[in-house]
């Protein structure tokens, strides 16, 4: 099957006069990818869309190929784990992943082997038959897992699922998509935590203010940003003089001093030769440095970027 | 489809065997014998006429007992999963929806008509009406289709309005089944309450003093009653249904 996973066309869903998400264009090949944002920035909206839970105000959404809104079939190839807490405290997680299973359609026998396999597979088989309301939020987030894969989706869509888990359980979740992910199949992971999802997969989709502001692994992520400038901060002594001498370089876009002027804040269109030149001046002038810190090349640090740039900052 | 729907019947079946619920049953089956019993428990200085007997009856059985039931259990059909943040799971099943709806219903129909049937036994034996074989007959025919009817009310309320179904429906069950319902006018004849009232009459041979018991029976047969209720009911399911396809219903957003 080679339909794309997602096909948004101009996709905007207003809330009355709240933008939830704006003109997303985005065409994603199937695979596993983070949709990263802080917190409010649409990814649930996003989500909503894609599952056909919210109509677009304009445009048009297309998942595994199909419309969500109107061919509701498509739904048996998605499984969602939403971010919502789990709250039906009498009820045992083996019955309600049955009734979840159940609700695809499949027979009496074959939605209590796939209920029962599920919570096997994110390790709820000791404690499936206890009343939900007795768990831990970390088994409720497992419990919710189970019924986004028992029915065997296509595509997995996690919504902020390592909310309220241990070290621990972010690490067994992890593991267990990472799985998912060796088996080729195909993920769609919304989290505001950076590197939980860098260790888990390496396409993103960047998200704020309901835009997707960035598509596509860290490499090219960062290559999108090249030219914009990275800030540094020296501390140490003799560096008044060091800014005289760089400010006229062309990398250079900017810089702001603290009050003892111990502690240098630069703007640099290009760390290689920024710090080329650095370690030059460091010999040859009375600069004296004592620490240097520079974005680390994480997907944080061009996140933070990005959201520079798209605030008209760059 | 049909799974699903039976999967929806299971699950919301097996919530009614708790012991918060089972004790409503038990209250809404047994409060009318109570009242009834109580009723003659006194000592009686006039006899309770049986047309009278038998319009109490119907009224604390069917109007009073189903509604009740079918309050607790049909109004809140997406309102509860909404307050519970389940819709969520429940939309997202390709037929999750109309299998929500359909379960809902026929589980919040057997669950009312059951504590129905029990109240109504028990209300024909208690009451002294002289035919209590009839009457029981009678309030079992009523109660079954009472609450198939005001259950499809319900659900559509629910539907409609699921964040004040309750309060809603409150309302409308005051307004149209308590007041208009007993108005002598071509509106009457839009509410189940008048229906279901002039079958007991038509059935039992229930009359009232002068020329009330043509304005408040009516005086069509029992079938045209019947085949009102019945396409009463299926319009109000085909756009509950109709609702619950189309009708964006509130999940979480982060925006």
């Amino acid at each position: 099957m080679n339909e794309l996973l997602l096909k948004l066309e101009h996709v905007s869903r207003f809330y009355k006069t709240v933008i939830g998400v704006g003109d997303i264009n985005l065409e994603l090949p199937r695979g596993a990818y983070g949709l990263i944002g802080p917190n409010g920035s649409g990814k649930t909206t996003f989500i909503n869309l894609v599952t056909g839970m919210l109509r677009p105000s304009l445009g048009r959404v297309r998942v595994l190929g199909e419309n969500p809104m109107h061919n509701r079939q498509v739904l048996s190839r998605i499984g969602l784990c939403p971010a919502s807490d789990l709250l039906y405290p009498n009820i045992s997680a083996l019955r309600w992943v049955e009734y979840m299973t159940g609700l695809h359609g499949f027979s009496r026998e074959e939605t209590k082997e796939r209920a029962r396999r599920s919570l096997a597979s994110v390790g709820m088989l000791e404690n499936m038959e206890r009343p939900i309301g007795s768990y831990s939020l970390g088994m409720r987030q497992r419990t919710k897992l189970a019924q986004a894969i028992a029915h065997s989706p296509e595509l997995l869509i996690l919504d902020e699922p390592f909310n309220g888990l241990d070290p621990i359980g972010r690490h067994e979740l992890s593991e267990f998509l990472r799985d998912w992910i060796e088996q080729g199949r195909n993920l769609i992971l919304a989290s505001h935590i950076l590197h939980e999802v860098e260790a888990i997969t390496s396409s993103f989709l960047l998200i704020h203010g309901g835009r997707v502001l960035a598509s596509g692994d860290a490499r090219e992520v960062r290559s999108m940003l090249s030219g914009f400038p990275v800030e540094v901060e020296l501390e140490g002594t003799g560096l008044v003089h060091f800014a005289q001498r760089v400010a006229s370089e062309n990398w250079f876009s900017g810089l702001s001093f603290n009050e003892s002027k111990r502690h240098l804040k630069l703007s640099v269109t290009d760390q290689t030769q920024f710090l080329a030149y650095l370690a030059e001046a460091a010999c040859e002038t009375d600069v004296n440095l004592t620490s240097i810190r520079s974005p680390d090349g994480s997907l944080e640090s061009a996140f933070e970027l990005l959201l520079r740039a798209h605030r008209g900052e760059g | 489809m049909l799974h699903a729907t039976i999967e929806v019947i299971r699950f919301e079946a097996k919530r009614t065997r708790t012991t918060g619920r089972i004790c409503m049953w038990l209250g809404l089956a047994l409060f009318p014998s109570l009242l009834m019993l109580l009723l003659h428990s006194q000592p009686q200085t006039v006899t309770i006429p049986r047309d009278l007997l038998a319009l109490m009856a119907y009224y604390l059985v069917v109007q009073v007992g189903c509604m009740l039931g079918l309050l607790l259990w049909a109004t809140p059909v997406v309102g509860s999963e909404l307050e519970s943040q389940t819709w969520v799971y429940l939309a997202l099943r390709p037929h999750g929806k109309t299998a929500v709806l359909v379960g809902k219903y026929v589980v919040a129909t057997l669950w009312t008509a059951s504590a129905g049937i029990v109240s109504a036994c028990g209300v024909a034996l208690l009451s002294q009406f002289p035919e209590p074989a009839s009457l029981a007959v009678t309030l079992i025919v009523l109660v079954v289709m009472a609450s198939v009817c005001y259950s499809a009310l319900f659900v559509l309320i629910g539907v409609a309005l699921p964040a004040r179904a309750t309060i809603v429906a409150v309302v409308y069950t005051l307004l149209f089944e308590g007041v208009l319902s007993t108005i002598p006018a071509t509106i009457n004849k839009f509410t189940v309450c008048y229906r279901l009232r002039a079958m007991l009459a038509n059935w039992l041979d229930v009359s009232l003093p002068g020329s009330a018991t043509e304005v408040i029976f009516g005086v069509e047969p029992a079938w045209q009653h019947i085949v009102g209720l019945f396409l009463y009911t299926s319009s109000l399911l085909m756009i509950a249904l109709w609702i619950m396809r189309t009708k964006e219903f509130p999940v979480a957003s982060d925006a």
